[in-house]
C-alpha cells in the first residue's frame, strides 16, 4: 500500500517531531494524499462499519479478529485475545475494577516468562520489543473502544487499548440534566504489535478528521494521537503494579503478625487448661496455693453525675462559656 | 388523672393523640403539662422513652394553637438522629392545624434551612451547633426568634457540657431574656451544671421553677427483664468473640446493638463484619449525615440485624426489637452504660446486655456495678475453644483487610484534616492582629 511507504520514509523523523501533541503536518499535500488513500481503504470496510455501529450498545464489545492473519504463535495470540477482551469491557466498568484489571493484565509480565523456556523468552522479549504504543490524549465524544480498535487496524496489528472513561460524577450530572446518556471517555492508550504501525498511525491520524462516509457520526471529529517513544505498555501499569506489590507485601506482614498473635491466644488457652488441672490434683493434696496476679493499668473512670464520687468525676477546664449559658437559662 | 382532656388539652390535640394510639398520659406528662400550661419553667428528670417528647409538646402546641405567633418555640437536642425523631413527632401532632416544623441539623444544606428558618416557622428543632452558626451567619434571617415563648432542652445533661457551651451560648444571644420566655429542661442525670440550674434563686416576677422528680432518677433500675452478663476476653481477639456471639444459637438471626467507644472502631467492626457475612451497618460521627440517617433507617427496617455505633446511638434510640446489646468497649461514664443497656428491654419486654471485659477494664466494670447496684452474671456459652475454632482465622484476615482498606481509603483523613482545620483557625484568630502589622510593614 502507498501509506506503508510513506512511512518508511518518515520513520527517522516523526518519533522526534512527535513530542509534541499538536505537532504541524510536514507537509500538506502528503497528508492530503494519504486521506485520498484512507478513504479508499474505508469504503471497503465502510460495510463492516455499519454493523458495527448497531452493535455499539451491546455492553460487551468483542475484538474484531480480522487482523489475526499471520500466525506466529498461538500461544501468544490467545493471551493478547484475552487482553482486548477484558480491556476492551473495560470502560464500561467501575475504575476501581479496571485498575485491577490493568494491573493483573500483564501478558507481558515476569510471572508468565518464568515459565517459559529460554527460547521461548527470547522471543517473547524481542516481541515486546517490537510494540508501540500512542497516547490519545483526547477521545472523541462517546467513541468506544471497539471503535479505536477499529481505526487503529486500518495501520496495523493492535494490541490492548485503555481508554479513561469520564468522571462517575460528571456523568451522573449530564445524565440528571438530561444530556446524553452514553459514557464519555477523557484519553487512552492504544498498543500496536509493531511500533511501525503505531508512529504510521500517529503521524497520519494526529490533528485530521476521522472521515470516511459523510454521514457517518465521527466523521468531523479530529484525533489527537501521539507515538509514545520508548514507551512499552508494561510501563503504564508499572506504578499500579508496583502499589499492588506493595500493599501485598504489607497485607502479608500484617497477616502474620495476626496470626502470632492468635497463636499466642490459642497457647494461652491451652496453658490455662494445663494449669487448671494441676490446681484441681494439688486440691486433693495440699490447701495452699500461692497465688500468682498480674497487675493491669486500668482505664478510668470519670463521670459528670454530680451524685458521683469525686474522684470518678470528670474533670475539665472552666469555660465561661457554660456558665455564662447557666445564667442566661433560667 | 386519667386522659389528656383532664390535664387540659383541647379536643383538637387529645384527637391527633389518640390517633397516635396514645390515650393515658404517663406519669411525667401528668405531672409537668398542667404546670407548664401554668406558666412555670420546668426541670424533669426523665429517660427516653418515658414519654417527655409529648410531655413538653402538647403544652407548647396548646399555648400555640392560642395565639401563634412568629417562631413560638425552639427545641434543642444533642445528637441529629434525636432531633429527626422529635421533628417527626411534632409533624405527626400538628398535621391536621397546618403546623410548620423546620429542622436545623449540621450535615444537611444550610442554605435550605436558612430559608425555612427565615419563614417564621412555628416550631424549630435544632442541633445547637448548625442554629448557632445560622445565627451568627444571618443576624437579620432569624429575627423572628425574638419572640420565642418556650425554649426547650432535650438531654439537658448532654447538652450543658462543655462541648456545646459555645455554641448554646450563640443560641441565646437570640432568644429573647428568660422572663419572657418559659425553659423546659430534660435529663437524664443530675450533673453539676443542671444542679447548678436548680439551685438558683428565682427571678422577679416568675414562678417558682417545676422539679419533676429530680430526685430520684439517680436511683436508676435496670429493668428485671434485661440479663446483664460479661465475658472475659483479652483485647486481641475481641473480633473474634463478637463474630462468634453474633453467629452463636442464641443470637443467630436477633437483632442487635453493638456500642464501642470512637469511631475508627466502629467502622473497622462494621468492615469485618461484613466481610464475615453479617448483615450490618453502623453510626458514628465519622459518616456523612445522609449515611448515618441511611443506616439507622435500614437497621429500623431489619434489612440490617447488626448494629455497630458510638456513644451517638446510646440515646433517645427506640427501637423495640434489640434483643441484644454488646458493650464491646466499656464506656468511661457508668452513667453511658445505662444509657447503653436501656436500648433493649424496653417496655416490659425481654432483653440481654453482654459486656467484653478485658483485664484493663476492671475499675470501669466495678464502677458501673456499684452505680447500678446489681452484679454482672459469666455468659458462658461461649468458650475458648469455640472461638479457636469457628470464628479466630476468618476473623483475623478479615480484620487485617479492613485495616488495610481503611488506611487506603483514608478513612481517618476527615476528622484528622478538621482537627487542622480548626487548630489552623484558632491560630490564625490568635495572630490575626501580628500578622496583619507584619503585611502593612
Amino acid at each position: 500500500m502507498a501509506i506503508e511507504m510513506n512511512s518508511g520514509k518518515r520513520e527517522g523523523t516523526l518519533s522526534e517531531k512527535n513530542h509534541d501533541l499538536l505537532i504541524e503536518r510536514p507537509k500538506k499535500e502528503d497528508s492530503a494524499m494519504k486521506l485520498e488513500g484512507l478513504e479508499s481503504d474505508n469504503e471497503s470496510e465502510s460495510s463492516e462499519e455499519e454493523l458495527e455501529d448497531k452493535q455499539e450498545d451491546e455492553f460487551v464489545a468483542k475484538p474484531k479478529t480480522v487482523i489475526r492473519q499471520d500466525t506466529e504463535d498461538e500461544e501468544d495470540e490467545e493471551d493478547d485475545s484475552e487482553g482486548d477482551a477484558a480491556n476492551d469491557t473495560e470502560g464500561y466498568d467501575e475504575i476501581e475494577e479496571m485498575e485491577k484489571q490493568l494491573v493483573g493484565d500483564n501478558t507481558f509480565g515476569i510471572d508468565k516468562m518464568k515459565k517459559l523456556s529460554p527460547e521461548q523468552l527470547q522471543k517473547q522479549q524481542r516481541k515486546v520489543k517490537r510494540t508501540g504504543v500512542v497516547y490519545l490524549s483526547s477521545i472523541p465524544p462517546y467513541m468506544k473502544p471497539t471503535k479505536i480498535r477499529q481505526i487503529f487496524s486500518r495501520f496495523g496489528e493492535i494490541g490492548r487499548i485503555f481508554l479513561k472513561p469520564e468522571d462517575l460524577k460528571i456523568h451522573r450530572n449530564r445524565v440528571k440534566s438530561g444530556g446524553n446518556k452514553k459514557r464519555k471517555f477523557d484519553e487512552g492508550w492504544c498498543e500496536f504489535i509493531s511500533k511501525k504501525d503505531a508512529k504510521l498511525a500517529a503521524f497520519t491520524l494526529n490533528g485530521n478528521i476521522l472521515g470516511g462516509k459523510k454521514h457517518s457520526f465521527y466523521h468531523d471529529d479530529i484525533m489527537n494521537v501521539k507515538y509514545l517513544k520508548g514507551f512499552k505498555w508494561a510501563d503504564l501499569t508499572s506504578a499500579l503494579n508496583e502499589e499492588k506489590e506493595v500493599r501485598e507485601s504489607k497485607m502479608e506482614a500484617e497477616l502474620s503478625l495476626q496470626h502470632r498473635m492468635d497463636k499466642a491466644f490459642i497457647d494461652n488457652v491451652e496453658t490455662s487448661k494445663m494449669v487448671r488441672g494441676m490446681e484441681k490434683k494439688r486440691k486433693h493434696t495440699d490447701s495452699d496455693t500461692t497465688d500468682v496476679r498480674r497487675v493491669f493499668k486500668q482505664r478510668s473512670v470519670a463521670t459528670n453525675r454530680s451524685g458521683a464520687k469525686e474522684e470518678e468525676k470528670l474533670r475539665s477546664e472552666k469555660h465561661g462559656n457554660l456558665e455564662n449559658v447557666l445564667n442566661k437559662l433560667l | 388523672m386519667s386522659s389528656f382532656k383532664a390535664i387540659g388539652l383541647p379536643d383538637w390535640l387529645c384527637n391527633a393523640l389518640h390517633a397516635m394510639r396514645i390515650i393515658k398520659p404517663t406519669s411525667i406528662q401528668a405531672a409537668t403539662i398542667p404546670e407548664i400550661l401554668n406558666g412555670r419553667d420546668c426541670i424533669g428528670g426523665a429517660k427516653t422513652g418515658s414519654g417527655k417528647t409529648i410531655a413538653f409538646a402538647a403544652p407548647m402546641l396548646t399555648q400555640w394553637a392560642v395565639d401563634p405567633c412568629g417562631v413560638f418555640g425552639i427545641v434543642l437536642t444533642p445528637t441529629r438522629e434525636l432531633a429527626m425523631q422529635i421533628a417527626d413527632q411534632f409533624a405527626a401532632l400538628g398535621a391536621n392545624v397546618n403546623l410548620k416544623v423546620a429542622l436545623v441539623i449540621g450535615g444537611e444544606s444550610m442554605i435550605n434551612q436558612t430559608n425555612k428558618v427565615k419563614e417564621n416557622p412555628d416550631f424549630i428543632i435544632a442541633t445547637p451547633g448548625r442554629l448557632a452558626h445560622i445565627i451568627s451567619e444571618n443576624p437579620d434571617d432569624v429575627r423572628g426568634f425574638s419572640r420565642v415563648k418556650y425554649l426547650v432542652l432535650d438531654e439537658a445533661d448532654r447538652l450543658l457540657t462543655d462541648s456545646f457551651g459555645e455554641d448554646l451560648a450563640g443560641c441565646l444571644k437570640a432568644i429573647p431574656d428568660p422572663t419572657k420566655r418559659q425553659t423546659l429542661l430534660f435529663t437524664a442525670t443530675v450533673t453539676d451544671s443542671v444542679r447548678t440550674l436548680k439551685d438558683k434563686p428565682v427571678a422577679e416576677g416568675k414562678l417558682p421553677v417545676l422539679l419533676h422528680e429530680l430526685d430520684k432518677i439517680d436511683d436508676v433500675v435496670i429493668p428485671d427483664k434485661l440479663s446483664l452478663g460479661f465475658i472475659l476476653t483479652p483485647f486481641m481477639v475481641k473480633e473474634a468473640m463478637l463474630h462468634n456471639l453474633l453467629t452463636s444459637e442464641d443470637y443467630g438471626d436477633s437483632s442487635s446493638i453493638v456500642f464501642v467507644n470512637r469511631s475508627e472502631t466502629a467502622e473497622t467492626l462494621r468492615r469485618i463484619l461484613r466481610k464475615l457475612e453479617v448483615r450490618v451497618t453502623s453510626l458514628h460521627s465519622q459518616l456523612p449525615q445522609q449515611e448515618r440517617t441511611n443506616s439507622l433507617q435500614r437497621f429500623r427496617a431489619g434489612a440490617a440485624r447488626v448494629l455497630v455505633t458510638t456513644d451517638l446511638g446510646s440515646r433517645g434510640l427506640d427501637i423495640p426489637t434489640v434483643q441484644l446489646v454488646i458493650n464491646y468497649d466499656i464506656p468511661r461514664d457508668p452513667d453511658d452504660f445505662i444509657h447503653r443497656v436501656g436500648r433493649t428491654a424496653r417496655a416490659e419486654r425481654k432483653g440481654d446486655a453482654i459486656s467484653f471485659i478485658t483485664p484493663n477494664d476492671l475499675t470501669r466494670i466495678l464502677a458501673i456495678e456499684e452505680r447500678i447496684g446489681r452484679k454482672m452474671e459469666e455468659y458462658k456459652k461461649i468458650t475458648d475453644n469455640q472461638v479457636i475454632k469457628n470464628s479466630l482465622k476468618a476473623t483475623s484476615k478479615a480484620k487485617v483487610e479492613a485495616r488495610m482498606d481503611m488506611d487506603r481509603e483514608g478513612f481517618n483523613d476527615r476528622s484528622r484534616n478538621r482537627k487542622r482545620r480548626l487548630e489552623l483557625e484558632a491560630q490564625f484568630e490568635g495572630k490575626a492582629p501580628k500578622r496583619s502589622k507584619k503585611n502593612i510593614n
